[in-house]
């Protein structure tokens, strides 16, 4: 196949495969919780990191990843200790974030900064550099959640009876709350602040539309987001359109198709 | 080894501000069918989140001498409408009790599926739970209980949104589980006559404690007064 003789389509091919397979994978743990707002509130929150990153001369990859992982503590934090409604708290710290990106860019005027690769994406220029960190954090977080599959469903299914049943309920809750945070981080690189949740969310609610059991949802999630990925690439590859839009747009229609009668 | 499970000294808990619970103290004996009844906001539901350690006490201990805990929540049914699960899968993650981490052996497997034979669900495994009646929900929580082989289960009005033929059914099984597997049995009810005929300790909580002791003592000293003087009010 032409397209991929070039190597920023391999890049991008095995980078989409990844994030296909784990933001639905953490997803489904996420949408079941009543969480599905807090990976797009991770992802706002790690735009001051980006700006941060920029102006302080750091890679943006590790402050995308800092930012995200604090951000999802502190939402963890507020829903557990707080007297706020984790949509609340979402809200709260999705505003920070982009108040304190914007305020410092507009601070560093004069550095040269690509606002809309972050905002957007840029699946097409992704380099060796950024493959190898995706696959060094996003594999050991897929392995991990397969590891943890049943315990992670125990706490998703009712936390109470997980934790009289002796299970280290917290530990996992701060666990589920990592992975998230560095899928998102990985997340944004391909698909942007603004898309990232939809891959992790869409899939989900497309699988839960034909599986009825969760091993089922789980496998329908996964194949579902790496088919968007590839199919959307290769679509936004010989249309000459935007990659990230087209993988989302591309998980949209399936999830409407799975909506029709065809599959009740 | 004592052959109490249980043993509560001057607790007290608030949620906020206020008490919900005060000065309770009790203890239970191993194999009981304890039921414990009161009006709403009695602190029943709190009462049992602090036995299955859920919650922690505000002052006062909670002695339980077994770590093989089984707890069922109050109104499990109605939240999982949407919950993509089958029946077997629930059950199994009562088996994580023995660990987080372990591979399912024949010996799990043989272990949900003879649970799911004594509450009478074997043909439904492969069903998704949300499919299930409220009674068989609630038989489904059972069975993940069992599996879990629990020395102490605990049930938050397991009943609510169950027929009557259902709610004597389940008593029944309850009473099995408690007189054949010696699992110990301490249930939160609405339904005072329907548990009263099944329970072999009662409780009557509203804030505090103001009784403990035979179902029959409680009709005689709390129940049957308390309708009498209504009546002759009435």
């Amino acid at each position: 196949m032409e397209i991929l003789r070039y190597t920023f389509m391999q890049y991008a091919l095995m980078n989409g495969i990844l994030i296909g397979i784990l933001c639905p994978l953490i997803g489904v743990f996420l949408v079941l919780k009543n969480l599905s707002l807090i990976a797009d509130g991770v992802a706002h929150f790690s735009f001051g990191g980006i700006a941060l990153g920029i102006i302080l001369g750091i890679s943006p990859n590790i402050t995308i990843l800092v930012f995200s992982i604090l951000g999802g503590l502190l939402v963890n934090y507020i829903i557990r200790r707080s007297k706020l409604y984790g949509d609340t708290a979402i809200a709260i710290l999705l505003s920070t974030g982009l108040a304190l990106g914007i305020t410092i860019i507009s601070i560093a005027k004069g550095t040269n900064f690509n606002i809309n690769s972050y905002l957007f994406g840029s699946l097409l220029a992704i380099d060796k550099s950024e493959l190898v960190f995706s696959l060094f954090f996003g594999i050991p977080v897929i392995i991990l959640t397969l590891i943890f599959y049943r315990p992670l469903l125990y706490i998703t299914f009712d936390e109470d009876s997980a934790k009289a049943s002796g299970l280290p309920v917290e530990v996992l809750d701060t666990f589920l709350v990592l992975i998230s945070a560095i899928t998102v981080a990985i997340t944004i690189r391909i698909a942007g602040i603004l898309l990232a949740s939809a891959l992790i969310v869409i899939p989900v609610a497309t699988g839960m539309q034909i599986s009825k059991s969760f091993k089922g949802t789980l496998l329908s999630s996964v194949s579902i987001g790496v088919i968007s990925v590839i199919l959307g690439l290769f679509l936004s590859y010989y249309m000459n359109i935007a990659p990230g839009g087209t993988i989302v747009l591309v998980s949209i229609l399936i999830f409407l198709t799975s909506l029709s009668r065809f599959f009740h | 080894m004592s052959d109490k499970i249980i043993e509560i000294k001057g607790l007290y808990f608030k949620y906020k501000d206020e008490f919900v619970l005060e000065d309770i103290s009790f203890s239970l004996d191993r194999e009981e069918f304890f039921g414990i009844i009161g009006p709403n906001g009695s602190g029943k539901s709190t009462l049992l989140k602090l036995i299955a350690g859920i919650l922690r006490p505000t002052k006062g201990e909670v002695k339980v001498y077994t770590d093989r805990i089984s707890y069922i929540p109050q109104k499990v049914t109605s939240l999982y409408h949407l919950f993509p699960a089958t029946v077997e899968e629930i059950v199994a993650l009562g088996r994580l009790s023995d660990g987080i981490v372990k591979r399912f052996s024949r010996r799990d497997k043989e272990l949900i599926d003879q649970a799911l034979e004594l509450v009478g669900l074997g043909e439904f495994k492969d069903r998704k739970l949300s499919e299930l009646s409220g009674g068989q929900q609630q038989r489904v929580h059972i069975a993940r209980a069992i599996v879990s082989s629990p020395e102490l289960l605990i049930l938050d009005e397991p009943t609510t949104g169950i027929d009557v033929v259902n709610q004597a059914k389940f008593y029944e099984l309850l009473a099995r589980l408690n007189r054949d597997m010696h699992i110990t049995i301490i249930i939160v009810s609405h339904d005072i006559s329907g548990i009263a005929s099944e329970v072999s300790m009662m409780a009557y909580l509203d804030k505090k404690l103001h009784f403990i002791g035979k179902p029959r003592d409680f009709f005689r000293k709390i129940f049957w007064p308390v309708e009498i003087e209504n009546l002759l009010r009435s």
